[in-house]
């Protein structure tokens, strides 16, 4: 690694730096993304001591693969992107597979006739599980159901807020594809928390 | 014909529940076309079931959102520089 002396001097990331294999550009990248990444590779993973792991093993491939970052993107977003790869390998080596596929997912999407919703309603009341803590466990457990594509884009987008954009340069998918998965997974997800929430 | 115009066609005339269902992401992003979006708010203003729909959808998406802060490891920016220092060199 190649040393420089100005970069504390600099409140962002210096790219240029970076790319050029300078230290301690690395090592305030590492101080400064660590938190939100470890954030979002402990949320597909469930497993603190994994997610340190695959944390670590980020950093290092990034590093490594310095000279493939092709400035399409921001540089944190292909940092995240190695992260999120990383830790879905890792998810799916583990064998904690999702409980529902592609066919529950479609099931649990609203139903049309002649272009009206075929069933109704009834109002909801989130408040019937008084405690935020136990609205939270229910909701998580609901999430972690999910399909792995569909879990990963409602923890980038509706839970770690990246947006629609970077959600789609952190999976190589278009921002439609990104829409209609979160759109899909928001539905099933309402579907699975209707018998706890309805009035 | 531009893409998008052939995309929103059902809006032309006045979108039915499943039109509005299908662009609820887009409604809530913000990135629906101007037009578009007076249609499709008329509708959900004068649409029952699209009412209690959107307001499920809504409360879903806010949950979700509520999920439980993760707690950073103490010394974790020190381990994964060590990490790093240790095994940069090897490779």
């Amino acid at each position: 690694m190649k040393q420089s002396s100005d970069l504390s001097k600099k409140p962002g990331i210096d790219i240029e730096a970076l790319l050029k294999g300078d230290q301690r550009a690395f090592e305030h990248l590492v101080v400064s993304e660590s938190p939100r990444l470890f954030r979002v590779i402990m949320r597909i993973l469930n497993d603190e001591a994994e997610a340190e792991n695959v944390l670590q093993e980020t950093f290092l491939q990034a590093y490594l693969g310095l000279d493939t970052f092709r400035k399409e993107s921001k540089f944190t977003t292909w940092l995240y992107a190695i992260g999120i790869n990383l830790a879905r390998a890792s998810f799916r080596k583990s064998k904690r597979l999702s409980s529902l596929d592609e066919h529950d997912i479609d099931r649990m999407q609203p139903t049309f006739s002649r272009g009206m919703f075929s069933q109704t309603f009834e109002q909801w009341n989130p408040q019937q599980l008084a405690e935020k803590s136990e609205r939270q466990r229910v909701v998580h457990d609901a999430i972690d159901q999910l399909p792995d594509d569909y879990r990963t884009v409602v923890i980038l987008r509706d839970i770690e807020e990246h947006s629609t954009d970077d959600v789609s340069k952190m999976l190589d998918i278009s921002g439609g594809a990104v829409r209609v998965r979160l759109h899909r997974a928001r539905q099933a997800l309402r579907s699975m928390l209707e018998t706890h929430f309805r009035d | 014909m531009n893409p998008l115009k052939l995309v929103f066609r059902p809006f032309m005339r006045g979108p039915s529940c499943e039109d509005v269902n299908r662009f609820l992401c887009e409604y809530m992003e913000g990135t629906l076309p101007e037009k578009t979006r007076a249609k499709f708010q008329a509708h959900l203003s004068n649409c029952s079931a699209c009412i209690s729909y959107f307001e499920q959808y809504k409360a879903t998406v806010e949950m979700v959102n509520e999920q439980k802060a993760i707690s950073i490891p103490d010394q974790l920016v020190e381990r994964t520089l060590d990490f790093l220092k240790a095994n940069i060199h090897r490779n």
